[in-house]
């Protein structure tokens, strides 16, 4: 499961945005191609409406827009690198390069799910606090590469946290 | 120290009334909008239809408010054995049972939860389901009894005391300073207590003498709560500020005043607010010497002006309406603008008083014994709160604190020394465990707040 929660398909670089809910927009039918959502446009609601509770701005420009939906067929981080550097998620000082789309089907037991889902996000948390890495997801142009940083970060932190 | 930490008691405990308040809302508008519509006063008296309102305002509102308040104490056992409790003060009493809902329901819920962390463990297995559900019914029978006995008729008391206190103010002409009393009251809802209980009977007498009476003015007027609400539609911030238009339009044009008193329980300070401006008011109907014929009812502005008295009677009333809302204005929005500033500050005294603390004590392990968790939560709890938890656990980890650190969804909160949201979820956080301490971050990436909180704990 947590090979497949993020691959090569899911990894989109330089992508053209001009606003947060182009860029959510742009994500959904992306994995509606990849066959991960059969409603590209429910799933778009689902995410938004927890953007509306609290921006998931998270510095370092990042965001995280992230929801646990029912329409979504499978757990799924979708890693967006930006054109252009004035892009941002939600206001002036908020500029964005990288977007972490985390998107996870519902499941009876909701804390389980979230818990099973918190070393994504931590391991994001990791990386980003390098600048080696940011330098890193900003130059390179093999998707390969992101991958291989992120399932290293990944895998760390499911063996501490397992 | 001592007045900060009463600032903190008082700010804390309105937070905590307006939450099981807030969540029903909606309940009030349906309560208010039927009553508006069918009562014989109101816009399409209907007597059968009208047969809704007072089982509705005398049971169904106190316990919603019992059942939210037991909820937020002791998660969905206390909501039950809130929402039974606090039958226990509504059968005792005359009047609409808020202020007793507001007592006994979280009480019902302290007292499940205490008994769950109790025998948690205790249990032989398979025996679980019959002592869970006879626990809860017998701890909630015994606390609807307590209520009934005791709870219910001190509620009572004490909204007799305020009535004679009223009373006692009007003997002596010193009608003005009757707000200082009413408007408290109120944001309690012993509004009707008082305004039916005690201005309506007065009224009612002056108004056979001489034809009308400014005694129907005084809690009726929605000046004073329409002030609240415009300064949060100005200065205000967040959640508070969105639904505030529509609050004005239920209290001002539906008359249902209950709708901005969770507005005044989430900053008690506003109580000077609705003070003056409902005092600016009388003052205003004393001077002018206006009066209406009989009891508005709901206290809306189209109410008021139905009750006036003829000629100069009807723009003299929307003057007192709007003198006492634009006192009440100016002193809401000094006060929440000052908050707004001083909101996060008191978060930051907190954590500084605490700091002292320990220095004083000069233990190096004091405050690490002191703080043994920290829960970094957001909304989904696997989002942003995890990249909190993350970092913070990478620093307390530098400075050799031996401090759990994890993240968590708010709904999930269940124990925690500090907890740590972002500033929009704060209000939510807090009213989920509010005897923690409560940190509000901008973005939960932002390394110098969490360097801070270290140095604080070192």
């Amino acid at each position: 499961m947590k090979k497949s929660l993020i691959t090569k398909e899911t990894i989109l670089l330089d992508m053209d945005v001009e606003s947060k809910t182009d860029a959510v927009h742009k994500m959904c039918a992306h994995l509606f191609l990849l066959k991960k959502t059969d409603n590209p446009s429910l799933l778009y609601l689902d995410i938004m409406n927890r953007e509306q509770v609290v921006s998931t701005f998270a510095g370092m420009h990042t965001a995280i827009p992230h929801t646990v939906s029912q329409h979504i067929n499978e757990p799924v981080l979708c890693f967006v690198r930006v054109r252009g550097e004035d892009f941002t998620w939600d206001g002036d000082d908020e500029d964005v390069r990288f977007i972490f789309l985390l998107s996870a089907p519902a499941q009876d037991d909701l804390k389980k799910l979230r818990q099973s889902q918190s070393y994504v996000f931590s391991s994001v948390a990791q990386l980003i606090s390098r600048p080696e890495i940011i330098d890193l997801w900003l130059s390179t142009h093999d998707e390969q590469v992101i991958l291989d940083s992120l399932n290293q970060a990944f895998e760390s932190n499911l063996n501490i946290t397992m | 120290m001592s007045g900060n930490s009463l600032k903190v008691v008082v700010q804390t405990t309105g937070r905590f009334l307006s939450g099981m308040v807030m969540p029903n809302i909606g309940a009030f508008i349906a309560w208010g909008l039927i009553t508006a519509l069918f009562i014989p006063t109101g816009w399409l008296p209907n007597e059968s239809l009208a047969a809704l309102v007072s089982p509705m305002i005398r049971y169904l509102l106190p316990l919603l408010i019992g059942y939210t308040g037991g909820k937020m104490v002791g998660g969905d056992r206390g909501a039950v054995a809130g929402a039974v409790s606090t039958m226990g003060v509504i059968v005792g009493a005359e009047i609409p049972m808020f202020l007793g809902a507001m007592i006994v329901g979280p009480l019902g819920g302290l007292a499940i939860s205490r008994f769950d962390k109790y025998i948690h463990h205790k249990i032989k297995p398979g025996f679980e389901m019959l002592v869970n559900n006879f626990s809860l019914g017998i701890i909630a029978m015994l606390i609807a009894l307590i209520a009934y006995v005791v709870i219910g008729p001190v509620v009572a008391v004490v909204t007799e005391a305020l009535g004679n206190g009223v009373g006692w103010i009007v003997e002596q002409s010193l009608l003005p300073l009757v707000s200082i009393i009413v408007e408290p009251a109120k944001i309690l809802f012993l509004n009707n207590a008082i305004n039916h209980g005690v201005f309506t009977p007065l009224g009612a007498d002056q108004a056979a003498q001489t034809g009308a009476s400014i005694f129907y003015l005084i809690e009726t007027n929605p000046g004073p709560g329409l002030g609240i609400l415009l300064a949060y539609m100005v200065v205000g911030k967040g959640m508070a500020q969105k639904s505030a238009y529509g609050a004005t339009v239920i209290h001002f044009l539906g008359g249902i005043h209950e709708i901005y008193f969770p507005y005044i329980l989430m900053k008690p300070r506003l109580m000077i607010a609705v003070i003056a401006g409902g005092m600016a008011g009388v003052a205003f109907n004393m001077v002018t010497g206006n009066a209406l014929v009989g009891p508005p009812s709901p206290g809306s502005v189209f109410a008021l002006v139905l009750m006036s008295t003829k000629g100069t009677g009807l723009l003299l009333t929307l003057g007192s309406i709007a003198v006492a809302a634009t006192t009440s204005f100016l002193i809401a929005a000094v006060l929440i603008r000052h908050d707004a500033s001083a909101c996060d500050d008191l978060d930051a005294a907190k954590a500084e008083v605490e700091a002292n603390k320990t220095q004083a004590k000069g233990l190096q392990n004091e405050p690490a014994a002191q703080v043994r968790t920290i829960v970094v939560a957001c909304d989904a709890g696997m989002g942003s709160s995890a990249m909190g938890a993350t970092v913070l656990r990478g620093k307390i980890q530098e400075a050799g604190l031996n401090i759990e650190v994890t993240n968590s969804a708010i709904n999930d909160l269940e124990d925690a020394d500090i907890v740590i949201t972002q500033q929009a979820l704060s209000d939510r956080a807090r009213a989920k465990l509010p005897h923690a301490q409560h940190l509000s971050i901008g973005n939960f990436m932002d390394a110098s707040f969490y360097d801070e909180l270290v140095a604080k704990l070192v």
